[in-house]
């Protein structure tokens, strides 16, 4: 009796909950004003003495930068450790940690160091700290994150070329390594103290030591990290405003929204798309959309129907982009037309402008689908679309493209995958056996869409997983990265995205924006792409 | 050794009406689980529409005509969902029931036929089972052969064995020293034969009372998994899986898809708690 008792009151209390939760039929998320996202929000008037930020992706593995390859680390490593080069919240790249850079080829880059730059411990940063850091990237026992066949592949010569000079010299010309410079490739850490530390370096026990706004007083294991203002920054003018910042580790969207509405937490970059609607009407705080270098597609593996060009681009337009843009991302989000985002055209502007306008629209065209598949050989028609089992988004963009496929006479399988395997997919063939493509919500690393599309369309190119090449493709790579001069870059890879687009190795779906959560009373952070590498931190304070 | 010894004491617990065992509650209980279970059957007879299409443009719809429950994020209609939904818990629950009723009679008969060392070793394998918790043995079971129904079903199966087995060892050891299996030993019928013939269908009370009490049982942990997406996977309607696909909605104020699939669990479960507490209790293979 005691059992039904309880069962019926549960019934109750929750038929109860239903009726008031649910929405009326047809509501629709407020429009948004996506057409001139923001690259930063209102600069702090005042010093902060403290603030609590979130990490919505979780706890970091290690602040160690050569394995800051994901959000949680590099948010926090990016104001810890800096640059020779710094990526501005505009995406303008300025000299940082070296006061200039020369090229005369894109083969030698020389970079001409500050000499006014100290680490944490008052020990001046010096030619050789630079030459040790830059050079780990190249030494497999270090286990380098950012090792790649592209940059780091490409480097034949690291040399200290005067006593605040260090030079680089490429195998082949690459105009995109200066923007390498703003990422962990190009962040320098102290020797010393790299090489005392040995196995524990970047943890917790082991630490680091950088020459950043901000240092690291202690960091809690599974609970916070705490990081303090360096007042004897190099940089007097870009001194930090907030003294004391803790980091917290609340990875559940339900908890995110109602810290954030609570001010338990001052703010968070990436709030969930399913709290946009609230926390926009909250009146704890603002939610700011900004300028972002994110892409969400389907990639292709290469096998199964999905193999096909004429299937994906059949598929992109067969399904409605728009409305996943407008519902699932509460219209927070956009569709390009192109791999690369709006915001990752940093150069070229009457080049690329054009060039995207030209690529097939994004409007829902099934006519035009089905005519691309006349004729097509698509095998078994059933396409099997892995994606991370916990990110509920997918799923719904998923269901939306197997409505496109049905009407084209194919089947998708949606499977999902436990995030902590799903990792695997992007570094492992074995891990995508059986998939025909898989789910990602990719970025730039850098904003030039050269060194983007290079991942995914050059041969042995990092995010390259259909394994295609064509020499046509790799001519125009090698032209563009040997053009120093950005309006002749920006001809070369216009028209390398035109010939990547006609492929379409990924299905573009949507375009996010930066989703950024502050309370009433503090401001000043970047509101674009730039956190993984910029001292957002450092910009936060009293508005 | 006297007649009434060698009496077969079947009759005795035949005797007792199931009706009347089962009282007022129990019946209420049996007509939600016969309800559940057409309306699972019945699902295309009830609901034209399809449990795993629908289209965003539709998601979050309020009830309508069109569509009784509303819609979820993805824009399928919720009472088909609910539905079909009852198909993969009950079918799951069931199959894991059958499995560990089915291995845990063997083991209690073996143990009890055997006795002495065959029935410690038995007594010492079932302790080592009892060391998992079920879900981290389903987890394990995840992390070897991958997501989806079909494995954590037969992980959670193992699980329940020794709750099944301890409980229906008691009982089938008590039968072993009865008169009636004495006598048909000295007809000199095998092992097997007396085991399975004269044993089993004394102990089959036993064994359907557990089977209602873990089924429930089985329900939660099932849809556990399947909210932590170990279990069913999407696009299958799942009422586990329709609570954890209904959380992040919860933000949106949309609370419709986790509610009603959780109310469904909770009727569940509790209409074969109580069937299986009035057949028997506990004292019947039901999980602690």
């Amino acid at each position: 009796m005691r059992i039904c008792a309880k069962a019926v009151l549960a019934a109750s209390l929750s038929l109860g909950l239903a009726a008031c939760g649910g929405g009326p039929a047809g509501q629709k998320t407020a429009d948004r004003k996506l057409d001139d996202l923001l690259v930063t929000t209102p600069a702090a008037q005042r010093d902060l003495d403290k603030a609590t930020w979130n990490l919505p992706f979780g706890e970091p593995a290690s602040v160690d930068p050569i394995k800051a390859f994901n959000y949680p680390e590099n948010t926090v490593v990016a104001n810890l450790c800096e640059g020779l080069t710094r990526l501005d919240p505009d995406y303008s790249l300025k000299p940082n940690l070296a006061e200039k850079v020369e090229t005369a080829d894109q083969k030698t880059w020389v970079f001409t160091l500050r000499d006014d730059v100290r680490f944490w411990d008052g020990t001046p940063m010096t030619a050789d700290d630079v030459l040790f850091s830059l050079r780990r990237h190249l030494d497999p026992d270090e286990g380098s994150y950012w090792a790649s066949d592209q940059i780091t592949g490409n480097i034949a010569s690291i040399e200290k070329t005067g006593e605040h000079q260090v030079t680089i010299t490429l195998k082949k010309p690459d105009a995109t390594l200066n923007s390498y410079m703003a990422t962990p490739i190009g962040v320098v850490v102290q020797r010393a103290q790299r090489e005392k530390a040995g196995a524990k370096y970047g943890t917790p026990e082991g630490g680091v030591m950088c020459t950043g706004p901000y240092t690291v007083s202690s960091w809690a294991k599974g609970s916070s990290i705490t990081m303090l203002r360096n007042d004897a920054y190099w940089d007097a003018s870009r001194r930090a405003k907030t003294r004391q910042v803790d980091l917290r580790f609340i990875v559940d969207p339900g908890a995110i929204a109602s810290a954030l509405e609570t001010n338990a937490i001052d703010g968070s970059y990436d709030v969930p798309i399913d709290a946009v609607d609230r926390l926009s009407a909250s009146g704890s705080g603002t939610l700011y959309l900004g300028k972002s270098l994110q892409v969400v597609a389907v990639i292709s593996t290469g096998s199964g129907p999905l193999g096909d060009p004429a299937v994906r681009r059949a598929l992109a337009l067969a399904t409605d982009r728009d409305a996943i843009a407008a519902t699932v991302f509460s219209g927070t989000a956009q569709v390009p037309r192109s791999l690369v985002p709006r915001g990752g055209w940093t150069y070229g502007d009457g080049v690329f402008g054009p060039a995207n306008d030209a690529l097939p629209g994004t409007a829902k065209n099934l006519d035009e689908a089905k005519k691309l598949l006349t004729g097509a050989d698509l095998g078994n028609r059933t396409i099997t679309i892995a994606y991370p089992s916990e990110r509920q988004f997918y799923a719904d963009i998923l269901s939306e493209m197997s409505n496109a496929a049905r009407e084209l006479g194919l089947t998708i399988q949606p499977k999902g995958v436990p995030s902590a395997q799903y990792g695997a997919f992007f570094s492992d063939a074995k891990a995508r056996a059986g998939y025909d493509g898989f789910m990602t919500t990719n970025y730039m690393d850098v904003p030039d869409p050269l060194a983007f599309l290079r991942t995914i369309a050059a041969k042995g190119g990092s995010q390259n997983f259909d394994g295609h090449s064509d020499p046509e493709t790799q001519s125009l790579i090698e032209q563009a990265a040997g053009t120093l001069e950005e309006s002749e870059r920006a001809k070369a890879v216009a028209e390398l995205q035109t010939k990547v687009m006609e492929r379409m190795p990924w299905i573009p779906i949507a375009a996010p924006s930066v989703r950024l959560f502050l309370r009433k009373g503090v401001t000043g952070v970047p509101a674009s792409f730039v956190y993984l590498y910029y001292p957002w931190a450092a910009d936060l304070g009293a508005a | 050794m006297t007649a009434q010894a060698l009496e077969r004491p079947a009759v005795r617990r035949r005797g007792g009406d199931l009706a009347d065992r089962l009282g007022p509650l129990g019946l209420a209980a049996v007509a939600v689980v016969a309800l559940i279970t057409l309306a699972a059957l019945c699902a295309p007879l009830i609901t034209s529409h399809d449990p795993a299409i629908g289209s965003v443009i539709e998601r979050y719809q309020g009830p309508s005509a069109e569509h009784l429950l509303g819609t979820d994020q993805s824009g399928r209609d919720l009472l088909a969902r609910l539905l079909y939904g009852a198909r993969t818990s009950l079918l799951g629950a069931a199959v894991v029931v059958l499995l560990a009723g089915a291995g845990g009679a063997l083991l209690a008969l073996v143990a009890a036929w055997f006795g002495r060392t065959v029935d410690a070793l038995v007594g010492r394998v079932l302790d080592l089972l009892f060391a998992f918790p079920n879900l981290l043995l389903a987890i394990l079971a995840v992390a070897v052969f991958g997501t989806g129904l079909g494995q954590v079903t037969v992980a959670l199966a193992i699980a329940y064995v020794p709750y099944t087995a301890r409980v229906l060892r008691s009982v089938a050891l008590r039968e072993r020293r009865l008169g009636y299996v004495q006598a048909a030993e000295l007809q000199g019928l095998s092992g097997l034969v007396v085991s399975v013939r004269h044993i089993l269908p004394n102990i089959a009370p036993q064994i359907l009372t557990g089977a209602a009490i873990n089924f429930g049982y089985a329900m939660i942990d099932l849809a556990a998994l399947s909210f932590l997406g170990l279990g069913v996977q999407p696009p299958t309607a799942d009422w586990g899986l329709m609570v954890s696909q209904g959380k992040d909605s919860l933000l949106q104020g949309h609370a419709q898809q986790s509610v009603f699939a959780g109310v469904c669990i909770v009727v569940a479960v509790a209409a074969f708690s109580v069937i299986g507490e009035r057949l028997g209790g506990r004292k019947a293979g039901g999980r602690a």
